[in-house]
């Protein structure tokens, strides 16, 4: 803790501390107080946070024009073997003094101003109205972190303070004054604590961003440490991605599980965490000093996309409002998630399209193989539609039912209706295969060449098809099956292990990211075809006996029979190492 | 003479625009206090930056300790807790005051003794004032404490970029003590790499001179053995044309002149009238840099 202190107090004036914590709070509060006498409450905090928010940009900018002074990278620190983590520290300390900062003043002002609402009833009870002021202060740190992150990566600080400040409290206002309005037109026993999850997942995720920039900055500072000669980061890049990936997935359950027991549709969170690997891969890779030329605004889309899906199933559940498609009741929130997704898939697909072979070849994006890509998707369709047949057929010979299923499947296809059918599921992957890409791009291009180098070709890639299961594994209990869960599970993991091992091994064989994304999109949008074009329906509520699981084994060995060929079975290597011993 | 070194480097390469520091090789022979010496921009501070870990934006290969190659530097504490660099430029923080310089160095350094710190400022004459900030310090003052915080950590290697320059004739006296005690309280396991344009007043604690010119090193050895390798000769201004052919260089004034010659070469100037004398490693320094230096061109 003293060391703590110490690392802070050499980096930041203490004057400026002084100022900040004690002055500016004392200033805000009494503004806040001031206000509440003439103005309404809610104003008040808007005006408190705005300057707030201003307060701290012009903090900032002391701490990184002395972080970042000239010359300041050839000194001392780097004589030391720990000064990168000193430094690391005095900027966590700065980070969470901002943090501590912005809850007393929000805390105080909060309850100076809300307290006739408090007393006129508006809040049931005390534990709401905490939560209510948390979430102001967490609106707040957020939108001032996120100005402050943009404010020092387009100005440097360098065009005058004056626009900074004004820009940063435009951006307090927006993610402030929206939580405002959600709030006051449902005041409510306001459940404020799903969005209080979110916004505190993203405070975490923000100020990591932030942290990791000031160090990224600073090692930048010592030159080109491209190369990676000095100091692997792949563990922290694996952990970054793995909190991101499976952190917040399962931080997600509890408010699922919120959801759940108020009978709320749950198809947001669904649309959110397919979001959820993409961004651990682009937080993984931003934060990494040894990457080259990244595509950084795809990454920024990917990971604003994820932010705002969550924030949107935090809110389906807080203010459920539901709505009719096709027959099917579903969230209003999911219609929202669908275009936000179509106008972000479109910014994703221009700044992919933008960003130069170079950058598209550091992230694993290009089109590589496109002869043989497109021979893999038309196999995978082939083998998709015999998964499905045989799949059918067993369980109309298990259960009895009249054999004509099938009958009405090959109907289906080659109904008057089909073509359209098709052509929507095409129009319906160009507009949103940026959801596909989330999952594909954290399973098979991050966590599958490092899990078979781990674990042998084979076994990472049955590994990673378990772990890429039980990911499922809130959707499974609460969306896809909720009267059978446990079997949902298991059969959700004998697919995953099965498309995992045919995915990785289409990727394998031809290094293009966008084969698996495209069969991950067939996989889950041909239902839809069949079910006339609906598939919340199709996918919802299923009930599946432990007796049907043998045959989900046998339809999808057509997929993971490929474990078998040399590729996975590492002969190909062990040929080729042979060649070179010789 | 063999040595066994402290530092070894092979092929460091580093670019700038206009300028490349190319080492083929490098040793700094362990035990000794080696000077790094070379006019301005021929590369010193870039070659000490690069030893250091200033810089990581170079090519080649490094070992510390016979053991420990530039990886383990950034990776394992103990290399860099047993180097001790001083650098040019701003060392600490400009915004930091006395105390605080203090409190980092035993925050940033594991074997960093307060007291000896404490000690060594006073012995110095260094403003005995906490609440002073260390930009407000004299140049001589500011290098003093930066001397002050290397010389008090339990270090086996010292890189000193320019320490003499700022420092006053008497501090230069001083600093060249300083480094023969360090080097002295543990005799051979320790060692000092400095870098310096004015050799003059460093000569007395050089063991080892290391020249560099344009990026790369032009001469270097033990400096009993480059005396030998140079003589001073003197003549008269009539023999100046005969003699200057066998020179490795020369001035002249009216009367005479003054040159370096190669051993090896001094057959050549056999039956001249000239006087034979051991060099100073100035003058020795003097020569090889006007041999290779830009601002002589082609003599």
């Amino acid at each position: 803790m003293k060391k703590f202190i110490t690392a802070y107090r050499v980096f930041t004036p203490d004057l400026y501390t002084l100022f900040a914590f004690l002055g500016g709070s004392a200033v805000l509060i009494g503004i806040g107080a001031f206000m509440n006498t003439v103005t309404l409450p809610g104003i008040a905090l808007i005006v408190v946070s705005c300057l707030l928010a201003s307060l701290d940009v012009l903090c900032d900018y002391f701490v990184f024009q002395s972080i970042f002074s000239k010359d300041y990278g050839f000194g001392i620190l780097a004589n030391s073997h720990h000064g990168y983590d000193v430094l690391r520290m005095g900027v966590r300390a700065d980070q969470l003094r901002r943090f501590i900062q912005i809850f007393l003043v929000e805390f105080v002002t909060g309850i100076i101003l809300t307290n006739r609402m408090f007393e006129a009833g508006y809040f049931n009870n005390t534990v709401n109205y905490f939560g209510f002021l948390t979430l102001i202060a967490l609106a707040v740190y957020i939108g001032d972190t996120i100005s402050l992150n943009i404010t020092r990566k387009f100005t440097n600080y360098a065009e005058g303070i004056l626009p900074i400040s004004l820009f940063s409290v435009l951006e307090t206002v927006a993610v402030f004054g929206i939580t405002m309005i959600f709030l006051n037109e449902n005041p409510e026993p306001v459940a404020t604590m799903p969005l209080l999850v979110v916004l505190a997942v993203l405070a975490v995720v923000v100020t990591y961003c932030m942290c990791e920039r000031v160090n990224l900055r600073f090692k930048d500072s010592f030159g080109e440490r491209k190369d990676g000669r000095f100091g692997d980061d792949s563990k922290k890049k694996m952990i970054v991605f793995l909190a991101i990936a499976f952190g917040i997935d399962i931080i997600m359950i509890p408010l699922m599980k919120f959801g759940f027991d108020r009978g709320i549709d749950l198809s947001v969170f669904l649309v959110a965490q397919m979001m959820y690997p993409a961004c651990g891969v682009a937080l993984a890779k931003l934060g990494s000093y040894n990457e080259g030329k990244l595509p950084k605004a795809a990454y920024v889309t990917v990971l604003i996309l994820g932010a705002v899906c969550m924030i949107l199933a935090a809110l389906s559940i807080m203010m459920p409002v539901s709505m009719d498609v096709q027959g099917t009741e579903t969230t209003y929130y999911y219609l929202i998630a669908s275009s936000v997704v179509i106008i972000f898939n479109i910014f994703f697909t221009v700044f992919i399209c933008a960003c130069g072979r170079e950058k598209r070849e550091n992230a694993g994006l290009k089109f590589n193989n496109p002869v043989r890509s497109v021979l893999f998707i038309l196999l995978h369709l082939v083998l998709y539609f015999s998964y499905l047949l045989i799949a059918v057929f067993l369980i109309c010979r298990i259960s009895d039912v009249a054999f004509n299923i099938v009958d009405d499947y090959i109907k289906v296809i080659f109904s008057a209706d089909a073509p359209k059918l098709w052509v929507s599921v095409l129009l319906n992957l160009i507009l949103s295969f940026v959801l596909f890409f989330g999952e594909e791009y954290g399973w098979r291009y991050y966590l599958q060449p490092r899990m078979q180098k781990r674990f042998g070709t084979a076994l990472g890639t049955i590994l990673l098809g378990i772990a890429w299961g039980v990911w499922h594994a809130g959707a499974d209990f609460m969306y896809y099956s909720s009267e059978t869960g446990p079997q949902m599970l298991v059969v959700q993991v004998i697919a995953c292990i099965a498309m995992g091992i045919f995915f990785g091994y289409a990727y394998m064989k031809t290094n293009n990211i966008w084969v698996p994304v495209t069969m991950h999109f067939f996989n889950n949008n041909l239902v839809a075809v069949f079910n006339g074009g609906n598939i919340l329906d199709a996918t919802q509520n299923k009930v599946i006996g432990w007796g049907q699981i043998p045959v989900y084994i046998i339809g999808y060995a057509v997929m993971w029979a490929f474990i078998f060929t040399p590729t996975m079975l590492g002969k190909v290597r062990k040929v080729k190492e042979a060649e070179n011993a010789q | 003479m063999e040595f066994e070194s402290v530092i070894h480097g092979e092929s460091i390469v580093k670019r700038y625009k206009g300028f490349e520091l190319n080492v083929p090789k490098l040793d700094v022979p362990k035990g000794f206090a080696t000077a790094l010496i070379g006019e301005n921009g021929a590369g010193k501070t870039t070659l000490l930056d690069i030893l250091a870990g200033i810089r990581l934006d170079y090519q080649g290969s490094l070992k510390f300790f016979g053991k420990y190659d530039d990886n383990d530097r950034e990776n394992k504490p103990e290399v860099k807790n047993s180097i001790g660099y001083e650098g040019t430029g701003n060392y600490y923080l400009p915004s930091w005051t006395m105390k605080q310089a203090r409190e980092i160095q035993s925050l940033l350094f594991a074997n960093f003794d307060e007291a000896k710190y404490k000690d060594i400022c006073s012995k110095l004459a260094v403003p005995d004032d906490d609440n002073k900030k260390v930009s407000d310090l004299s140049d001589g003052n500011n290098m003093k404490i930066k001397l002050a915080g290397v010389l008090s950590r339990d270090t086996e290697l010292l890189i000193l970029d320019e320490p003499a320059s700022p420092l006053d004739p008497l501090m230069r006296d001083k600093l060249n003590d300083m480094i023969r005690t360090y080097l002295n309280e543990k005799e051979g396991e320790r060692s000092v790499i400095f870098s310096t344009h004015n050799i003059a007043d460093m000569e007395s604690v050089t063991d080892y001179a290391i020249i560099v010119e344009n990026g790369t090193i032009v001469e270097e050895g033990f400096v009993e053995e480059l005396k030998e390798k140079y003589i001073l000769v003197k003549g008269d201004k009539k023999d100046e044309e005969a003699a200057s052919k066998a020179l490795y260089s020369k001035t002249s004034n009216n009367f005479g002149f003054e040159g370096i010659c190669l051993s090896s070469k001094l057959d050549e100037l056999a039956g001249l009238p000239v006087v034979e004398e051991t060099p100073t490693l100035s003058q020795i320094c003097v020569a090889v840099m006007k041999q290779n230096s830009k601002l002589y061109g082609v003599n």
